[in-house]
């Protein structure tokens, strides 16, 4: 409330006059020191964000060909991308080969101390590294930059120390030098390494760019946030219901069997009897082991290819238990069934691990239309 | 060119000289010979005849050159020199150029750089040609100082105390102009800093101490306290810098680092009322200058001032 107070007072809320007066009857008087000292801190934090803010804008103004060197050699490494830094940037790196392995660029982060003493082990001549130091005088990333050169590993220096020892070894030298620093005496690099946190990040949009990186590529790369979700569903959710289900009926020929499975393009089809239910499936391992069998296939009837009592699952079962079923017996497809032996849909791997687009189905128990011996 | 490959004006702490003289008015040559050698070691630059601290305005033209040439000796090649070019019209600035220019020879143009306060003597209208026609003159690079106190001198004509942002914008790809020395509000410095962007290693000082200490340039501070406390003001404008990197093997280096600004601050309160008279005095009590002589008279009582500086001083060189 206090707080609330002093904020009225310095400008820096709409002043309600009636909730003042009414508070101030309630709490202690505020000081004078205190109302200036919380204008103060404001006025403070204005002036950080401000520079901060312009330290942005000025690398705007600046990215220009060096910047698209970096891009075009990060891109055509055949290596990892290397991130080291020490302190607050090798903060900034961490976040930034995270944000590289986000967006499909393999990345990691080697601390310059720990690469003195055997890490540098990780870093082969396919890798490009990239180096970041505001100063561009860090001892440490100084130290091992020879020897990563000399293993003739790219060197990128993210830096603002352009006439530094860094930039003198780098190959490509990307400036995010800052002309002012938020931070009195330098106790804590502030703008620079916003500078540098910005600069990364315009590097992975623009490799996204290059790599025509979409949608599918980064939910491969987030399981933690998709994966997560669909295994906490039930199958009923996710199963492919209705036309999407493959199937046909006990007595149809093999030749119509094999129009369904290249429609349906799940690698296989039901078998289903009059009462639709399920009675075997027909998948390509059959279909190759009928072709050995056999010399003339199309005319046989299904019930003769197919496997009976394929492995099979409930609606209300996990993805999960679905996943585990599917890893146990090597199989990428599952049939779902009711008490009945009635099929009520499909899944497969691919929709349970993202292969496609995640559809959670929003007609749960449509019924399974079968293609019969006569259609 | 790469920026890479060319010599830019130097970062970091450049001490803004006081120009100290004898008894008598004369330049003290021991004096400043002293000053120089004791905070040579500290600094990444020197200004000398400069437009405060130096008192450059009231400092003809044989005189300029006698300091900049003691200084060039005393210092050796080790850090660049800054000499403030500036008269009080264009003729004049152009004459002290001529022989300033005239009497550096064959120094190195990495360590000689001109300093000119142009709203001294000039107007916005027209700078850019100005510069354009004084690069003509010197193969020297310049620096540009902006100050609106000392452009609002008495019975000048001029009406800004500032060079236009737009102007400055101009100035800033003009190849022989590599910097400015800034005093101002920090809008302005952002402002300024707006301007230059697109000249990559334009330098931007802060000639205001108290805004190098809040909210650092990345070029440096050109600071007048360098004159007391050289070694204190490097170890800051180090950290500022961020040259110092992580000193995780220090463990009380913030510490120190909060206790030199302390001090710094400490002494800025102390010679804040009268930088130059105070700032000589101390020096003078130190024995590295002959007298607290200024080019104009001072009478006040700064006494007070001087010996808490003094203590101040001698408590840090204790510690």
């Amino acid at each position: 409330m206090a707080t609330g107070i002093r904020k009225v007072l310095s400008g820096t809320m709409p002043r309600d006059i009636d909730s003042f007066e009414r508070l101030n009857v309630l709490l202690p008087p505020i000081s004078r020191k205190d109302y200036d000292e919380s204008a103060m801190s404001v006025e403070k934090a204005r002036e950080v964000l401000k520079i901060e803010a312009q330290a942005i804008f000025d690398l705007a103004e600046r990215v220009g060909e060096e910047f698209e060197r970096a891009v075009s050699m990060i891109f055509s490494s055949k290596g990892r991308v290397i991130l080291t830094g020490m302190g607050k940037s090798g903060l900034i790196g961490r976040k930034i080969a995270a944000t590289l392995n986000s967006t499909g660029t393999p990345s990691l982060f080697l601390h310059p101390a720990e690469a003195i003493h055997g890490d540098l082990g990780m870093v082969t001549r396919d890798d490009v590294v990239i180096a970041v130091s505001n100063s561009g005088y860090t001892a440490e990333i100084n130290a091992i930059l020879p020897i990563i050169k000399n293993m003739g590993t790219k060197i990128i220096a993210l830096t603002g120390g352009l006439d530094s020892p860094l930039a003198g070894t780098a190959d490509v030298v990307i400036d995010v030098g800052v002309e002012r620093e938020a931070c009195p005496m330098g106790l804590a690099p502030t703008a620079s390494t916003t500078a540098a946190l910005a600069m990364g990040d315009a590097l992975a949009v623009a490799l996204i760019g290059r790599r025509h990186f979409n949608q599918d590529d980064f939910r491969r790369f987030h399981p933690g946030g998709s994966l997560g979700d669909r295994l906490r569903r039930k199958v009923r959710e996710v199963m492919r219901t209705g036309d999407r289900v493959p199937s046909v009926q006990i007595g149809t020929p093999l030749r119509d069997a094999l129009r369904t499975i290249n429609e349906r393009t799940l690698g296989a089809t039901l078998v289903l009897d009059g009462d639709s239910r399920l009675t075997g499936i027909i998948t390509d391992g059959d279909l190759r082991r009928c072709l050995s069998k056999y010399d003339r296939v199309h005319d046989l009837p299904v019930e003769e290819v197919m496997t009976r009592s394929p492995r099979t699952i409930t609606e209300g079962q996990s993805t999960a238990e679905a996943i585990g079923i599917m890893e146990l017996y090597s199989i990428t497809l599952l049939v779902i069934i009711d008490a009945q032996k009635k099929v009520k849909g499909v899944v497969h791997l691919h929709d349970l691990l993202g292969g496609e687009d995640f559809r959670i189905n929003e007609h749960c128990g449509q019924n399974v239309t079968t293609q019969g011996p006569d259609s | 060119m790469n920026i890479a490959d060319k010599t830019l004006p130097p970062r970091g702490l450049i001490a803004d000289l006081v120009t100290p003289f004898t008894e008598n008015g004369a330049l003290d040559a021991g004096g400043l010979e002293r000053l120089i050698r004791r905070v040579s070691p500290y600094v990444h630059g020197m200004l000398a005849a400069g437009p405060s601290a130096g008192e450059g305005p009231r400092l003809d033209s044989e005189t300029r050159v006698e300091i900049m040439v003691r200084a060039l000796r005393a210092i050796g090649g080790k850090v660049p020199l800054f000499i403030w070019i500036t008269g009080g019209n264009t003729e004049q600035t152009f004459r002290f150029l001529e022989t300033l220019d005239q009497a550096a020879g064959r120094t190195s143009r990495d360590l000689l750089y001109w300093i000119d306060t142009p709203l001294y003597y000039h107007s916005n209208r027209g700078l850019t040609a100005l510069y354009h026609e004084i690069s003509r003159h010197t193969e020297r690079r310049l620096l540009l100082h902006n100050d609106p106190v000392l452009a609002s001198r008495p019975n000048n004509p001029l009406k800004r105390g500032n060079i236009r942002t737009a102007i400055l914008k101009e100035l800033a790809q003009v190849d022989f102009i590599e910097g400015l020395v800034f005093s101002g509000s920090m809008d302005r410095a952002r402002n300024y800093q707006k301007a230059c962007r697109q000249r990559q290693g334009f330098r931007i000082y802060d000639h205001n101490e108290s805004n190098f200490l809040d909210f650092p340039s990345m070029s440096g501070v050109v600071s007048i306290g360098a004159n007391l406390a050289p070694s204190p003001w490097h170890a800051i404008t180090e950290t500022s810098l961020q040259r110092t990197g992580e000193r995780t093997d220090y463990p009380d280096f913030l510490h120190q680092i909060w206790e030199m600004g302390r001090h710094i601050r400490t002494l800025m309160e102390a010679y804040g009322k009268a930088p130059v008279a105070t700032v000589k005095n101390v020096l003078h009590r130190m024995g590295l200058i002959a007298s607290p002589r200024t080019t104009e008279p001072f009478n006040a009582d700064i006494s007070a001032e001087t010996e808490k500086i003094l203590l101040e001083i001698g408590e840090s060189e204790n510690h």
